[in-house]
């Protein structure tokens, strides 16, 4: 039997490791004020060795490089914290048979983290059936690392037990999470550990006329648990005060979630509110800029007021959509600001054919007073003006030869 | 302006003279004369005055001097807003220039106030209208062909600038050089994405949709891997099940149980088999003891039933045995008496014969006699015809002459006659029959007369008196062939009749009558040898010695009469014919009482051994009683046996189990394990195998590779649509300039069109022109759907247009204010009749408002012009 404490100024956590099993344990310790507290970090979705194929090479890279290092920033975040375990809420390998590159470095990243018991469960793109991953893991994981593969109580510390619903395939097609209800576990604290939705995004045709296979939002109550932590949706969301979805701890696309990071998860004891901290581990941000703009207003002012700080910029992937309306000349300087600023990001791109172009005279003038070229230019504008979208994009390289050949 | 007289003095061919052109008119004036009259004198004059400056000495003005030289004066009366002023100019000698206004008298201006006056209601000299509005002889076009870089250069620079000052510039309307560079920018980004023509993608629109192409197979490929490591994972996860329910041990216990007890129950059903095939086994046997029990009395009992019968039976054989013999000595008795008759038939019947041979004999030696007697006769016939034919055969031989011989003499005969015939007949023959004293000679020789001699050829008749006759006979007549063949016939007859040894044809004939009657002869004694002795001389010799030998016997007995030896011969055989037949019939009937005899024997001997047998079989006839009863006890004790074991063996069977049940049962279940064994085997086998596959190809990260080409691909698709969208763009934006640039162009040539357009429908339906905006010229003419180039047209056509377009020219000069007469110098010289007609047509509905001066060397042609006849006169100077 193996011991070690940690001791910070808030907790105490003891944790022993039985030689035989090689399962690491850890006693509930007892906060300042002497109560009785199991904390954890909760998280999920890291999709280790995720392709980012749409992005250049070099933005590849750094992207993978970011959600191996997430490990890592999981461990700091737990020990900041005062968590001794990490449960990551599936889905922590992006594929069903990663190289094994990935799985060797991911666990060799966590074994790094040995004071710390990481809990891996099934998600649905490393469900149970990819058979390559578990089997791989079970041979090679090292002591502080445990695999919930099957739906039953997995004990975490004296006084605390997991329920962990692992994916048996990429759609289960029931809700994995009922078994909890009648899984018995005596005083100890209940943390329920579950991947997939709690509420099916796709309208009743496209489910056949049926319901699809989601989790009760109210799993927690229903099987008392005094926590229950998903996974698979990438960004951070209370479903209710002891359920949550963690969100990834590094972001991987340009939706609107809360910044990429994880939850701290601290339990005074069976039926106790939990106490929850977002903690941020993000080390890229993913950016979709949405510049609104109003004919006449200054579209490169916004766009820089909006860009991010230009420390930050190298560790952003940065998207930027314009609409609104806007002049000529507005959209010739928008275009051009947007060039200037994207070396300044990791990755950058943007799309400005929402941008209705508006025009007057003066627009026209500086394209040419009269003759030929401005009867064209007038064309255009006319055309672009009832809504052709072509001639719209012409009128704007028109306008761009112009001054360009002035 | 407008021209109304014009005087040369001293100029060119009108050295010394003044030439003057008065009362030019409003409209049309035309001045037809001949040629080398001036006419082009008058339009170079023209030209000078109103282009030249009076200080000008270049070479058209040089032209203008005469070759007498001296000073070039040339006066023009022009008519401005309705005054006439004269315009007069000196050229290289007493140069001076001149304005004077006639209404006045009064000299308005002079040498460079003169000028200046000439260009303000002229034009500028350098862009003046002459080019675009005076047609000089020999052009065809707008400029002369031979016109130099400069010439053209003004030309050009004059047209232009009259269509800018109506549609304004050039440039401008068109864009200009603004209008080239953007097009040109624009082009520049098209062609650095797309392809000519089709737009297709190039560069790096192209290198995008390639990329997507490469990267759609690759993906594709991918998809399908990652699909098949799905399948062999699911596939995996399925036999990982299964192996869990195979390797079940409740499973496996359950089998094996399952086989273990199939297997008891069919070893139980084979052991209670095999009991009751024992039982079986057993009722057989009893029932086979029974079977024998019941044999064995049974045959007992027919063993002493068949030696009772057997007993009767002898007794029977016995009886008939004795009656067979019986019967057969009194048979044998009879055939004693039947033999002894025959003995005495036969006896009796011997006597006969011998009698009957012995009379027999005698006769027979008497018949020989005769015999002899007749054969000797006979042989004397035959040595008399073999006499007759022993003659007939010398005579034969004694002549040779044969009928063939004969044949040949009477041919040679006949030949030799033909000949001497043909002699005779081809022989010309005289005969002299003398009247007078006078006699002839014959080859010297007198014909007699009365004697006929032959002649030949070359026989000489010698008629004294008178000459001689020389005979010439043809080559048929000569003898010479005859005699031959009449000498050959000859040699044949002869030898002929040598061979028959005659020396005529009758003797020969006669010989061989001779020979033919011995012959016959011969014949008729052969045959009557033949007939009297058919074998020959010799056997009737043979016959006579025989018959001689036979008559030497004889007998003194006077025998009875032979038919009375045969009738009573003939009585005693058939009496021993009788006895015979009866002998025969008793004879048979001793052989059936033989077989009669023989039967009983057999029946009885039969008989006996059958009751022998039988006995044998029976045993001793004082113990069979109490055997029967022994055999009939067995028999019973054995039936008693089989009732019981067949009692057993339904008990055994009643219960018995299925034994085919049983081994079914067992084959199921053996099979069932052996299945079990055998899907575990293939199961752990084909998870290896896909274990196999699957770690190959996640070793490969197919499904990182896959993710990540697909996120390529979408990029560079994206990337390509972008492209797209932007030569849609640059195509759009060309389109665009271009279409504002045509239009344009349509715009700055649409007044001079408009002029144009009336004056060349008179000449072309539905004919328009269009213009090279570089040389402000006609490039085409549009005519019935089709665009010629302009100088691609006839000579006549372009002739027209051109003489139409100034005419054109002159409506803008007059738009702008500059009211210009059209000077045309021997124009429309390759038009033809109809067209120069349509050409007056239109010269003279611009006439209407505009003066037009003709010079023609053409009177007839031009007469149906129309138009005013100035009046010409040329007069020394004074």
């Amino acid at each position: 039997m193996l011991m070690q404490t940690v001791e910070d100024a808030a907790k105490i956590v003891c944790f022993w490791t039985d030689r035989r099993s090689g399962i690491r344990y850890s006693y509930l310790f007892r906060d300042v004020k002497g109560h009785l507290m199991f904390c954890f970090l909760h998280a999920s979705d890291l999709h280790l060795g995720k392709p980012f194929g749409s992005y250049p090479e070099d933005v590849r890279h750094r992207l993978r490089q970011a959600r191996h290092d997430s490990i890592d920033a999981l461990a700091r975040a737990a020990r900041s914290g005062g968590a001794s375990h990490i449960l990551l809420a599936g889905d922590t390998f992006d594929a069903e048979t990663p190289t094994r590159a990935t799985m060797r470095q991911a666990l060799n990243a966590m074994t790094s983290n040995a004071d710390l018991t990481w809990v891996l469960m099934p998600g649905n793109h490393d469900h149970l059936g990819a058979a390559e991953i578990w089997n791989t893991l079970g041979r090679d994981c090292p002591s502080n690392v445990v695999l919930a593969l099957s739906p039953e109580v997995l004990p975490l510390a004296a006084g605390a037990v997991l329920l962990p619903a692992p994916c048996t395939a990429r759609a289960p097609g029931r809700d994995l999470t009922e078994w909890m209800d009648n899984a018995a576990s005596g005083d100890a604290i209940r943390i329920g550990l579950a991947h997939g939705s709690i509420r099916d995004f796709r309208s009743v045709d496209e489910m056949g006329g049926e319901g699809g296979a989601v989790i009760a939002p109210d799993r927690a109550k229903r099987a008392g648990l005094d926590y229950l932590g998903f996974g698979d949706w990438h960004g951070r969301i209370e479903v209710s005060p002891n359920t949550w979805y963690s969100g990834a701890p590094e972001a991987d696309s340009f939706k609107p979630h809360r910044p990429a990071g994880a939850l701290l998860v601290s339990l005074a004891g069976q039926g106790a509110t939990p106490q929850v901290s977002e903690v941020e581990t993000g080390q890229i941000a993913w950016t979709r800029l949405m510049l609104d703009l109003l004919d006449g207003e200054d579209a490169v002012a916004h766009l820089m007021q909006s860009l991010p700080d230009l420390s930050l910029r190298s560790k952003t992937m940065m998207d930027i959509h314009a609409t609104g309306r806007t002049g000529l000349a507005a959209h010739a300087a928008l275009s051009q600001a947007i060039e200037n600023a994207k070396p300044d990001f990791l990755w950058a791109d943007s799309d400005l054919t929402q941008l209705s172009l508006t025009h007057e005279a003066v627009d026209l003038s500086q394209i040419d007073d009269r003759g030929a070229v401005r009867s064209a230019a007038e064309a255009l504008a006319a055309a672009a003006a009832g809504g052709d979208t072509v001639a719209a994009t012409a009128l704007n390289r028109l306008y761009t030869y112009a001054l360009e050949l002035k | 302006m407008k021209i109304r007289a014009l005087t040369l003095e001293n100029v060119r061919k009108f050295g010394g003279r003044r030439a003057t052109i008065d009362g030019i008119s409003d409209g049309i004036s035309v001045i037809c004369e001949a040629n080398e009259f001036g006419k082009s004198t008058f339009f170079d004059a023209v030209h000078a005055v109103i282009f030249e400056k009076y200080t000008a000495s270049g070479k058209s003005i040089q032209s203008l001097r005469p070759h007498a030289g001296g000073s070039i004066r040339i006066e023009l009366v022009v008519e401005v807003d309705g005054t006439q002023f004269q315009i007069e100019k000196r050229f290289l000698t007493q140069k001076s220039a001149r304005v004077t206004d006639l209404n006045h008298g009064t000299v308005i201006a002079r040498d460079g106030e003169a000028e200046d006056w000439i260009a303000r209601h002229v034009g500028d000299l350098e862009q003046g209208p002459a080019g675009l509005l005076w047609v000089r002889q020999g052009v065809l076009g707008l400029q002369p062909a031979d016109a130099k870089k400069a010439e053209i250069d003004r030309l050009t620079g004059a047209r232009r600038d009259l269509l800018s000052s109506v549609a304004g510039e050039i440039e401008q309307v068109t864009g200009g050089r603004t209008m080239d560079r953007i097009l040109n920018r624009c082009q520049q980004d098209l062609d650095a994405l797309a392809t000519t023509g089709r737009h297709a993608p190039k560069g790096e629109w192209k290198a995008a949709v390639e990329g997507a192409k490469v990267l759609t197979v690759e993906l594709e490929t991918l998809t399908a891997q990652c699909s098949d490591l799905s399948s062999a994972l699911e596939e995996r996860r399925t036999i990982e099940a299964d192996l869990l329910i195979a390797n079940d041990p409740a499973e496996k216990i359950a089998r094996e149980t399952d086989l273990n007890n199939a297997r008891q129950a069919e070893q139980e059903a084979a052991n209670h088999a095999q009991k009751i095939a024992a039982a079986q086994g057993e009722v057989n046997l009893a029932t086979m003891r029974q079977t024998e029990a019941v044999r064995q009395r049974d045959t007992l009992s027919v063993a002493i039933t068949a030696a009772e019968t057997a007993g009767r039976a002898v007794t029977t054989a016995e009886g008939a045995h004795t009656t067979a013999s019986t019967a057969l000595a009194a048979k044998r008795e009879a055939e004693g008496g039947t033999r002894l008759a025959l003995s005495a038939a036969e006896k009796t019947t011997k006597t006969l014969r011998t009698e009957q041979t012995q009379a027999e004999r005698i006769g027979r030696t008497q018949r020989a006699h005769e015999e002899v007697t007749r054969l000797e006769a006979l042989r004397k016939q035959v040595q008399e015809q073999i006499n007759i034919a022993a003659r007939s055969v010398a005579i034969i031989e004694n002549l040779s002459v044969t009928r063939a011989n004969l044949a040949q003499l009477e041919a040679a005969v006949a030949e030799v006659t033909r000949l001497n015939g043909l002699a005779a007949a081809s022989t010309v023959r005289i005969t002299a029959d003398y009247q007078g004293d006078a006699r002839l000679f014959v080859d010297g020789e007198t014909l007699n007369h009365g004697q006929p001699i032959v002649l030949r050829d070359g026989t000489q008749i010698g008629v004294p008196g008178v000459g001689t006759l020389h005979v010439h006979l043809p080559e048929a007549a000569s003898d010479g062939d005859i005699e031959n063949l009449l000498a050959a016939a000859l040699a044949v007859q002869s030898d002929a009749l040598s061979r028959c040894d005659a020396s005529t044809l009758n003797e020969a004939r006669e010989r061989l009558q001779t020979r033919s009657e011995a012959e016959n002869g011969l014949k008729l004694a052969e045959q009557m040898q033949r007939s009297l002795a058919p074998d020959g001389i010799d056997a009737l010799e043979q016959a006579l010695a025989t018959a001689r030998e036979t008559a030497k016997g004889s007998s003194d007995i006077a025998p009875r009469l032979l038919s009375q030896i045969a009738s009573d011969l003939d009585v005693a055989e058939a009496g021993e014919v009788d006895a015979r037949a009866r002998l025969s019939v008793a004879v048979e009937q001793v052989a059936e009482a033989r077989v009669a005899m023989a039967a009983a024997d057999a029946a009885l001997a039969s008989a006996r051994d059958h009751q022998d047998k039988a006995d044998a079989q029976a045993g001793e006839g004082a113990s069979r009683a109490t055997r029967l009863a022994d055999l009939a006890a067995n028999v019973l004790s054995a039936e008693a046996e089989v009732t019981a074991k067949q009692a057993t063996l339904h008990e055994l069977m009643h219960g018995a189990p299925d034994t085919i049940t049983a081994k079914a049962n067992l084959k199921r279940a053996e099979a069932a394990f052996d299945n079990a064994r055998q899907r575990r085997e293939r199961l752990l086998e084909r998870r290896a195998e896909l274990s196999a596959r699957i770690d190959t190809r996640a070793e490969e990260g197919i499904e990182e590779r896959r993710d990540e080409v697909s996120g390529r691909l979408e990029t560079l698709n994206a990337r390509a649509t972008r492209y797209q969208n932007e030569v849609d763009a640059l195509v759009r934006l060309r389109e665009a300039l271009d279409t504002a640039r045509a239009d344009a162009r349509e715009a700055y040539f649409e007044p001079v069109q408009k002029e144009l357009g009336p004056l060349l429908r008179i000449l072309h339906d539905d004919a328009g022109i269009d213009w090279d905006t570089d040389s402000i010229t006609p490039g085409a003419l549009r005519r019935g759907g089709e665009v010629e180039a302009f100088e691609t047209l006839s000579g006549g056509t372009q002739e027209q247009i051109a003489i139409l377009t100034r005419l054109a020219f002159a409506r803008l000069f007059a738009r702008r204010g500059q009211h210009l007469p059209i000077i045309l110098d021997d124009a429309l010289v390759y038009s033809d009749d109809d067209r120069i007609v349509k050409m007056f047509t239109a010269l003279n509905r611009v006439a209407l408002d505009q003066q037009i001066i003709v010079f023609s060397c053409r009177q007839l042609a031009f007469a149906g012009l129309g138009g005013n006849r100035p009046e010409i006169s040329v007069v020394d100077a004074a």
